[in-house]
């Protein structure tokens, strides 16, 4: 897997599966798939995944760390051309949401496999910032706090 | 990223490894959730598809 910056809003992954674009492109999208692999680090699962994969169709993810600490996220799929392109827009609730990060999905036939790309775009280099000072993991424990603080 | 101050007729630059230490601590934090998530969407695609090797 390959993970970079370009200019001062993109972040682009590149990784490759032995699998055909088809099924990449399906555990992207079919709740039941999602539900088994996009989880972060050990420990936390997917409860509520509703993924309703057309154009305007809503994003829901909800994670938990299974003491009590969780965070989700919501989105809009904004295109879907089945098997090799999926652009959607997404944001995090920590619980106040983050602005919107823009995601192009890409798979490409690569032999007997898929070469992934993905290019996430956020709306200015201060987001970006603030993406760089808070960090997915840090956002977790940030939010696992914050519940605690109301409970 | 770049850390500059005024010397006379000069305009020194170096980089400023601090900035340059939160990028790489934060990219490296996503890198690992990331690299955790497709290593398990591995498993995942080699049990939709069993003449996949994943």
């Amino acid at each position: 897997m390959k993970l970079v910056t370009e200019g001062d809003r993109q972040m682009i992954v590149t990784r490759r599966f032995a699998a055909p674009p088809a099924d990449v492109y399906r555990a992207h999208i079919e709740p039941a798939l999602i539900q088994k692999w996009m989880l972060g680090p050990d420990g936390w699962t997917m409860p509520v995944c509703i993924n309703d994969a057309r154009p305007g169709g809503q994003i829901r993810y909800e994670w938990s760390n299974g003491e009590g600490g969780g965070f989700f996220l919501t989105g809009e799929f904004l295109e879907l051309e089945a098997p090799r392109r999926i652009v959607h827009v997404e944001r995090m609730h920590l619980p106040d949401p983050t602005p919107d990060n823009h995601v192009e999905t890409l798979f490409e036939a690569d032999g007997g496999g898929t070469l992934m790309t993905m290019r996430m775009t956020v709306p200015d280099a201060a987001t970006r910032s603030m993406m760089l000072a808070t960090g997915m993991e840090k956002g977790m424990e940030i939010s696992y706090r914050r519940l605690e603080g109301l409970l | 990223m770049i850390a500059r101050r005024v010397d006379r007729a000069k305009r020194p630059c170096r980089l400023a490894p601090e900035a340059l230490s939160e990028i790489d601590q934060w990219l490296g934090m996503l890198r690992k959730a990331l690299e955790t998530n497709y290593d398990r969407l591995d498993q995942v695609l080699a049990g939709m598809n069993p003449n996949n090797q994943g």
